[in-house]
């Protein structure tokens, strides 16, 4: 089982939002809170992305799982990431390829609201645009992404620059 | 003939032609899945996996279920819960490969509130 799942320990400090309100300045822009879930609620996620004018990247990613799977993805290495999990028994994790990336399929209702990728002892995420319910269209900038032929190397910094570094794993039945 | 593979190549779904048209809707469950629907005749279709190789899920009024590869997730057919003989079939067109949609048009459905299309 990976980290992500495994990870039933209680988020840092009290909750990701009142964690992030004491330390944020005055003078800086509300984060936005993009809210999504899986079509049964099993897994469900509150993205805090940085304030100011929400620009949300959305990659329809051109590999080979992401084109049967119809895969919008966004990340921001400036937001985090709250992940709350009803039951980790219905989670079916899918890893093909580099093995590098896990895509959390709902066992129960098979969306696929998240994207990790586990490099040095550090969880990153990417969360799937389709799945948000609180999204403007007229924030997203949809663009075709493929990285086909890329080194491991290279993808794994390339997700340590990109990808969301700040993601904490709740078991909401715990 | 064409075959539509999930992506761990479990289940294969044969359909008998190519689809004329495409339908991507918006309704809660299809833009979560990211699903293209191709209709067909349920008699005129063909699943071809191991048995328990799929899990489904179904809400609302369940007159419908959505099957999937249980090992890779891929949304596969939609399919009636009561299927008779006119019954008919969504495959997902996503699991063919892209040449074979490359030209078909795609309507976009608004599921998720009027039903119409909206183009």
């Amino acid at each position: 089982m990976s980290a992500f799942v495994a990870s039933t320990a209680r988020p840092r400090g009290n909750s990701w939002i009142e964690h992030d309100a004491a330390e944020r300045p005055v003078n800086m822009p509300e984060p936005l809170t993009l809210r999504g879930r899986c079509h049964c609620g099993n897994i469900a996620f509150a993205l805090e992305w940085p304030g100011g004018s929400p620009e949300i990247s959305a990659r329809a990613c051109g590999c080979s799982f992401c084109v049967k799977h119809g895969g919008v993805w966004t990340s921001n290495p400036k937001a985090s990431l709250a992940v709350t999990i009803r039951d980790p028994a219905l989670m079916s994790p899918y890893a093909f390829g580099t093995q590098t990336a896990t895509f959390h399929v709902c066992a129960r209702c098979g969306a696929v609201p998240i994207v990790t990728s586990e490099i040095d002892s550090h969880t990153y995420a990417v969360v799937n645009v389709n799945v948000l319910e609180n999204v403007d269209p007229a924030w997203l900038r949809h663009a075709p992404a493929d990285f086909e032929g890329e080194s491991v190397e290279s993808r794994l910094a390339r997700r340590k620059r990109n990808w969301i570094p700040d993601v904490r794993v709740r078991n909401a039945g715990s | 003939m064409l075959t539509a593979t999930c992506h761990c190549g479990s289940v294969r779904v044969e359909i008998p032609r190519k689809p004329r048209r495409l339908t991507s809707c918006n309704c809660s469950i299809c833009r979560r899945y990211g699903t293209l629907w191709a209709y067909y005749k349920a008699a005129d279709v063909r699943i071809r996996c191991a048995r328990g190789a799929t899990r489904s899920y179904s809400w609302g009024d369940k007159s419908l279920r959505f099957v999937r590869c249980g090992t890779c997730g891929c949304i596969t057919h939609w399919e009636a819960m009561h299927p008779t003989a006119s019954s008919r079939m969504g495959v997902n067109a996503r699991n063919l490969d892209a040449e074979a949609i490359a030209n078909v048009r795609v309507r976009r459905l608004d599921g998720a509130s009027t039903w119409k299309f909206l183009d």
